[in-house]
C-alpha cells in the first residue's frame, strides 16, 4: 500500500487474537479524510476489537494502526494521548462520567484539547441540540435513560471535528427519529473533514448510512470484505505476504515475553 | 487540560462533593490533632517531670533558737546527704517575701499580711533531691533523718504534691503515645477507606479522560494537589483545636504544678515554628501521596 497524503488512517496487516482465536487477520485498511465507512458484522465478528484498534484504544497482536501517518504504537507512552485527542471514540459500551451532567461529559474533549471555556460549552450545547438533547444539559448522566446516554456518547465523540471518528453500534437501542439524526450529525463531521468508520450488527442501519453515502464492508472470519479496492486492500497485495514481526522494544508495553516469542520470526 | 478548565472542574467537582470533602478535612484534621495532640503531650510529660526534679521536694522548718551560722552549717551537712541535689537557706523576711508575692494576685487576702511581722513566719531549710532519685521514698527517708535533727521543727517532705506531678507526667507520657497509636490506626482506616470507597468514580473518570487524550500527568497531577490542599486545610484546623485544647490542659497543669511550687512551671511554648513546618508539611506531602495513590495505574490495553 502506497500512503497517500490524504490518508488519515491506515490498517496494515492488523492481527487480533482473544483467547487463541484469531479474531481479526491481517486486517488491512485505508480511509481518507471525509471518508464514510460502515463496517457491518455479525456479534462476535471482531467488529468492536477492529474499532478499537482503530481508535488507538487497543493495539493489536501484530500489524500497524497509522494515524496521521504514524503508527501510534511506535510512539512513546506519553505521546500517545496526544493522538487520541484528534479521535473521537464511541465504544460499544460508552463509558460516561455519571456523577457529571450531559453538558459537563460532552465537552470534555474540548476540555482535553485546552479549548477556551466559554467556546467549549457553546459548541456542546450545540452538539447536545443536534443530538435533541438540549433540555438535559444539565441532567446528571446518572438520570439519564440508555439511549439518552447513548446520544450524550455520540455527542462526545462528535465534537470538535476530529480528524478520525469511529463510532460503535450508535444506533443500539435508539428509535427511528434518533438515527436519522446520528446521521445528520455524523454528516456534519464529515463536512468538517473527518473520516468516519461505523461499526453496526444492524443491517437496516447500515443500509440507512449506505444510502447517506457510507462505503458498506462486511466483517466475517476475521477478514474485510466489500468496499472501494482503494480502501480495503486483501491479503496477497502486499509484496511481503509475511506477517508484520513485532520489534521487541515497541512490543514490551504491549505484550508479554510469551507472546513476543511465538511471534517473533 | 489548562489551568482554567482544571479549576473549573476543581470548583465544581468541590460544589457536587462538599460534604465529603468535608469529611476528608476533617480525617486529615484528626490525623494531625492526634499527631499534635501526641507532640504536645509528651512535651508536657517532659516539662512536668523536670519541674518535679527542680523543684524543693523537702523544706525542714528550724526552731526559733538556731541562729543562721547553725543553720548554714545543717544546711551544708544536709547537702552531703545522697541523693540531695541542693539545699537553700530561707529566713524569716524571705518567707514573708515570698507569701506576699504569692498572695497579692489574690487581692482579698492581701490586705490580711499588712499587719505581720518579719519574724512571725518559721526559717526553714528547702532541700532539692537529685532529678534520679526515688522522690517519694527518698523524700520520706530524709525527712524523717532531718527530723531527728536538734534546731528542726518540723519537716514537710511535700510527697502529695509530688506524687501528683509525677502521677500527671505519667499520664500525659501515656496520652501521648495512646495518641500516636490512635493516629497510625486512624491513618491507616482514612487511607483503606478513601482507596476503597470512591476506587469505582475515579477508575471510571480516569478512564474516560485517557480515552480522550489527556496526559497521565494531568489525570493525577490535579488530584494530588487537591488531596494535597485537603490535607493542608486539615491541618490548620489541626493546629486550631490543639490550640483551643492544649491552652486548657496547661491551664491546669499550671494549677497543679503550682500546687507544689510557686515556680512558674511548664510554661512551654504551644508549638515551635519549626514542629509547625514539619507537621504541615508532612501532612500536605500524605495528602500528596493518598492523591497520586488514588489514581490507580491503566493498563495497556493489548488483544
Amino acid at each position: 500500500m502506497t500512503p497517500n497524503i490524504d490518508e488519515v488512517l491506515r490498517l496494515e496487516e492488523v492481527t487480533c487474537v482473544r483467547r487463541d482465536k484469531v479474531v481479526l487477520d491481517r486486517v488491512s485498511l485505508s480511509v481518507r479524510a471525509g471518508d464514510w465507512v460502515a463496517i457491518e458484522g455479525a456479534r462476535g465478528s471482531g467488529k468492536s476489537l477492529l474499532l478499537a484498534v482503530a481508535a488507538a484504544a487497543i493495539a493489536p497482536r501484530r500489524g500497524s494502526v497509522l494515524i496521521g501517518g504514524r503508527n501510534w504504537m511506535d510512539l512513546q507512552a506519553s505521546s500517545v494521548p496526544f493522538v487520541r485527542r484528534n479521535i473521537g471514540y464511541l465504544p460499544a459500551e460508552p463509558v460516561l462520567i455519571e456523577h457529571e451532567t450531559a453538558l459537563e461529559n460532552v465537552v470534555l474533549p474540548l476540555a482535553v484539547r485546552g479549548v477556551a471555556v466559554d467556546a467549549a460549552l457553546a459548541r456542546a450545547n450545540l452538539e447536545l441540540q443536534r443530538m435533541g438533547l438540549q433540555g438535559l444539559a444539565h441532567e446528571p448522566i446518572a438520570a439519564l435513560s440508555p439511549s439518552e446516554r447513548r446520544l450524550v456518547a455520540i455527542a462526545r465523540a462528535l465534537i470538535g471535528a476530529p480528524v478520525v471518528v469511529v463510532l460503535d453500534e450508535p444506533a443500539g437501542g435508539l428509535d427511528r427519529d434518533d438515527r436519522q439524526r446520528i446521521v445528520e450529525a455524523i454528516g456534519v463531521a464529515r463536512a468538517a473533514g473527518a473520516a468516519v468508520l461505523c461499526g453496526s450488527a444492524d443491517a437496516s442501519f447500515v443500509s440507512l448510512l449506505q444510502s447517506h453515502g457510507a462505503e458498506r464492508l462486511a466483517l466475517a472470519g476475521g477478514r474485510l470484505n466489500g468496499g472501494s479496492p482503494r480502501m480495503v486492500v486483501v491479503e496477497g497485495t502486499r509484496n511481503d505476504s509475511a506477517p508484520t514481526p513485532i520489534r521487541r522494544e515497541d512490543s514490551e508495553q504491549i505484550l508479554d515475553d510469551a507472546d513476543i516469542e511465538a511471534v517473533s520470526p | 487540560m489548562n489551568l482554567a478548565w482544571t479549576l473549573r472542574r476543581g470548583r465544581r467537582g468541590l460544589k457536587r462533593r462538599l460534604a465529603r470533602t468535608a469529611g476528608w478535612v476533617g480525617s486529615f484534621a484528626l490525623l494531625g490533632f492526634l499527631i499534635g495532640g501526641a507532640r504536645l503531650c509528651a512535651e508536657r510529660a517532659n516539662a512536668v517531670s523536670a519541674h518535679v526534679g527542680g523543684s524543693v521536694h523537702v523544706i525542714a522548718y528550724l526552731r526559733d533558737d538556731m541562729d543562721a551560722s547553725r543553720a548554714s552549717v545543717l544546711g551544708q551537712l544536709i547537702k552531703k546527704v545522697p541523693g540531695v541535689d541542693r539545699t537553700e537557706f530561707v529566713d524569716s523576711a524571705e518567707a514573708l517575701r515570698r507569701l506576699r508575692s504569692a498572695t497579692t494576685e489574690l487581692s482579698t487576702a492581701a490586705g490580711l499580711l499588712e499587719s505581720i511581722e518579719a519574724g512571725f513566719l518559721p526559717r526553714s531549710i528547702e532541700i532539692t533531691l537529685s532529678p534520679d532519685a526515688s522522690f517519694n521514698d527518698q523524700g520520706r527517708k530524709l525527712a524523717d533523718r532531718i527530723a531527728a535533727i536538734p534546731g528542726v521543727s518540723e519537716v514537710d517532705s511535700m510527697a502529695g504534691g509530688v506524687m501528683r506531678l509525677r502521677a500527671l507526667a505519667g499520664v500525659l507520657r501515656s496520652l501521648g503515645w495512646a495518641l500516636l497509636g490512635l493516629a497510625l490506626v486512624t491513618g491507616g482506616v482514612v487511607l483503606v477507606i478513601a482507596l476503597g470507597r470512591d476506587r469505582r468514580e475515579r477508575v471510571q473518570r480516569d478512564a474516560v479522560l485517557e480515552l480522550l487524550g489527556e496526559s497521565r500527568v494531568a489525570i493525577v497531577g490535579p488530584r494530588m494537589l487537591a488531596t494535597g490542599a485537603v490535607a493542608l486545610v486539615g491541618g490548620l484546623v489541626a493546629i486550631g483545636c490543639l490550640y483551643l485544647g492544649f491552652t486548657w490542659v496547661d491551664a491546669t497543669l499550671q494549677e497543679l504544678t503550682n500546687a507544689v511550687s510557686s515556680d512558674d512551671t511548664a510554661g512551654s511554648a504551644f508549638l515551635s515554628l519549626n514542629e509547625f513546618a514539619i507537621g504541615t508539611v508532612f501532612l500536605v506531602l500524605l495528602g500528596l501521596l493518598l492523591g497520586r495513590l488514588f489514581s490507580p495505574r491503566s493498563q495497556p490495553r493489548h488483544a
